[in-house]
């Protein structure tokens, strides 16, 4: 095929992959790597069929003000992947520190919300995966080979 | 087409037209008023309804959008708040001033001298029993959760029930707003005074926990399931001698419905248990009430709060009189009311209606479950729970 032929035949796939698949994930990145504005509190007054009393309260007219003004949020660069829900870097060094075995690393570790799913995932991969292939393929051999 | 030209005719409201559509979560009372709103429609005025119990995940972004796919939300003291937060929500004065002289003052939730929701029934939590269980036993309605905790031990002992307590223990909301009711029973605060500072890890958080699950050795081991779904037939099957349940549910456990007469003769809404010797019942008391969106035309806000006063008429009240405690002049407290009034003057205070709030309830619900399950110790589940707090709230612009 020609060059040309080619370029035409793949433009329309091209530019649909470009728009909905790799540039949302470019977004994605981008907003990563910021979080919500700092909420602007104010108390006021609030009144119910209990009672009515003074409490904290967002005031969304002052954070939409932040918002219009930087609509990506504030800049918080890699933490947001190295919270404590993510890769947890803080939470890692401080178990490493302060926990005496490293059975007691471990389980540290483990009560990390991210490295917990981790260690489950690579369970199932690593176990319950290939005992179904495995099993799958030689129970019915074995079946077969039955008199 | 010929609906258009008698709009008048059809809508019963004095709706010409405009777009309702209303999201709600899913129990009879709501069903009640929305289907009251419904009869509003027709014409050119659309009506659409969703009631869901994953009304609080799809409220932010449904009405986020312009114009907002809901025109109405019911909320509660606490879904209301992350619609505040955004700024999602529109002032009713107006509306109430021109179409809503039938709601009562303390109908009314005003924020910041802005009327931004109407209550129309009040919801708490509090136990229900089985008096001829009790009466086997020889024990009264119990009034502290360690008696709980006695009475349910004499009930397994004399070989009646294995399991004879449940509480909403599934490990979603649910849980979030036990471990929220057992803690505020303990006299706990969540908060570090005028900050979004978590400060739950504490010997009252400590025993909250502990107070869960020594409750949950007399529940089923299913319990990490128990939402109000689960244990209303649980319930009327007579398998149960004492529930931790909403006001809002008693109602269908003694109506003639799905249980046998010994079980329905029998079943009795006390208060809310105290615990640890405290004064304020475990328990918090909550309304329920509609709010309108602000990203839509004032023509649909309209047409909907008009529907929605239709809603919670009179009328509706006397239709469906014993499915909640409404707030409405013409509701009759009858016996599925008492549990939520017991609750309510013993001093349980409201929900926190916090910003931040919501964020630790979450944390609740996430972190609970493993210690329950007796897989980490209350003061690891205590720092797991703020530490996910923390993280959150610093997410959402509540911390720094």
């Amino acid at each position: 095929m020609k060059h040309r032929t080619f370029f035409w035949f793949i433009l329309p796939s091209l530019f649909f992959m470009v728009l909905f698949i790799a540039l949302p994930i470019a977004s994605v990145v981008v907003q990563s790597l910021f979080v919500q504005h700092e909420q602007v509190m104010v108390e006021v007054e609030n009144c119910g069929p209990f009672k009515c009393e003074t409490v904290i309260q967002a005031d969304p007219d002052a954070t939409a003000d932040l918002r219009k003004s930087a609509p990506l949020g504030k800049y918080n660069s890699l933490k947001t992947y190295t919270n404590r829900s993510h890769l947890a870097f803080d939470e890692l060094a401080s178990i490493w520190t302060t926990s005496e075995t490293f059975a007691g690393f471990v389980s540290g570790v483990y009560n990390l919300p991210f490295y917990k799913a981790l260690f489950f995932t690579l369970t199932y991969t690593f176990l319950v995966s290939p005992s179904f292939l495995f099993l799958g393929l030689f129970i019915p051999l074995g079946v077969t080979r039955l008199p | 087409m010929t609906g258009a030209g008698f709009g008048t005719a059809f809508a019963g409201c004095g709706i010409d037209s405009g777009r309702i559509s209303i999201l709600a979560n899913d129990f009879p009372a709501l069903h009640a008023v929305v289907s009251k709103a419904e009869e509003c429609a027709g014409g050119s005025v659309t009506f659409s309804k969703n009631h869901t119990a994953k009304h609080q995940e799809l409220q932010g972004p449904a009405l986020t959008a312009n114009p907002a796919e809901y025109t109405a939300k019911i909320v509660t003291n606490g879904s209301i708040v992350p619609l505040l937060t955004d700024g999602l929500l529109r002032p009713l004065d107006d509306l109430v001033a021109k179409h809503g002289q039938s709601l009562g003052k303390n109908q009314l939730i005003t924020i910041d001298g802005k009327v931004m929701a109407v209550a129309f029934m009040a919801n708490a939590q509090h136990l229900i029993v089985r008096q001829d269980i009790l009466d086997k036993v020889g024990k009264t309605a119990p009034t502290t959760y360690e008696q709980v905790l006695e009475t349910a031990e004499a009930i397994r002992a004399a070989g009646i029930m294995k399991y004879p307590f449940a509480m909403l223990t599934k490990s979603d909301w649910n849980l979030g707003e036990e471990v929220v009711n057992m803690y505020i029973g303990h006299g706990g605060e969540f908060f570090k005074p005028g900050t979004a500072e978590a400060s739950v890890n504490n010997a009252k958080g400590v025993a909250t926990l502990e107070m869960l699950k020594a409750l949950m050795q007399y529940s089923n081991p299913d319990f990490l399931t128990y939402n109000t779904a689960a244990v209303a037939p649980i319930w009327e099957a007579g398998e149960l001698a004492m529930a931790e349940m909403w006001g809002s549910s008693v109602g269908g456990l003694i109506d003639d419905e799905g249980s046998t007469p010994a079980v329905v003769k029998n079943t009795v809404p006390v208060g809310a248990p105290t615990v640890a010797g405290g004064s304020r019942p475990a328990s918090t008391l909550w309304w329920d009430g509609f709010s309108i969106a602000k990203n839509i035309s004032d023509e649909d806000a309209e047409a909907t709060f008009i529907a929605l006063v239709n809603g919670v008429s009179s009328e509706m009240v006397k239709a469906n009189n014993d499915k909640a405690v409404w707030l409405m002049d013409a509701y009759v407290p009858g016996k599925s009311a008492e549990g939520v009034s017991m609750v309510a003057s013993a001093g349980a205070e409201p929900y926190p209606m916090l910003p931040y709030m919501g964020l630790l309830h979450g944390a609740f619900a996430a972190e609970v479950p493993d210690f329950l399950q007796g897989n980490e110790s209350a003061e690891q589940t205590l720092a797991d729970i703020e530490a996910a707090y923390t993280t959150a709230a610093q997410e959402k612009g509540f911390l720094k």
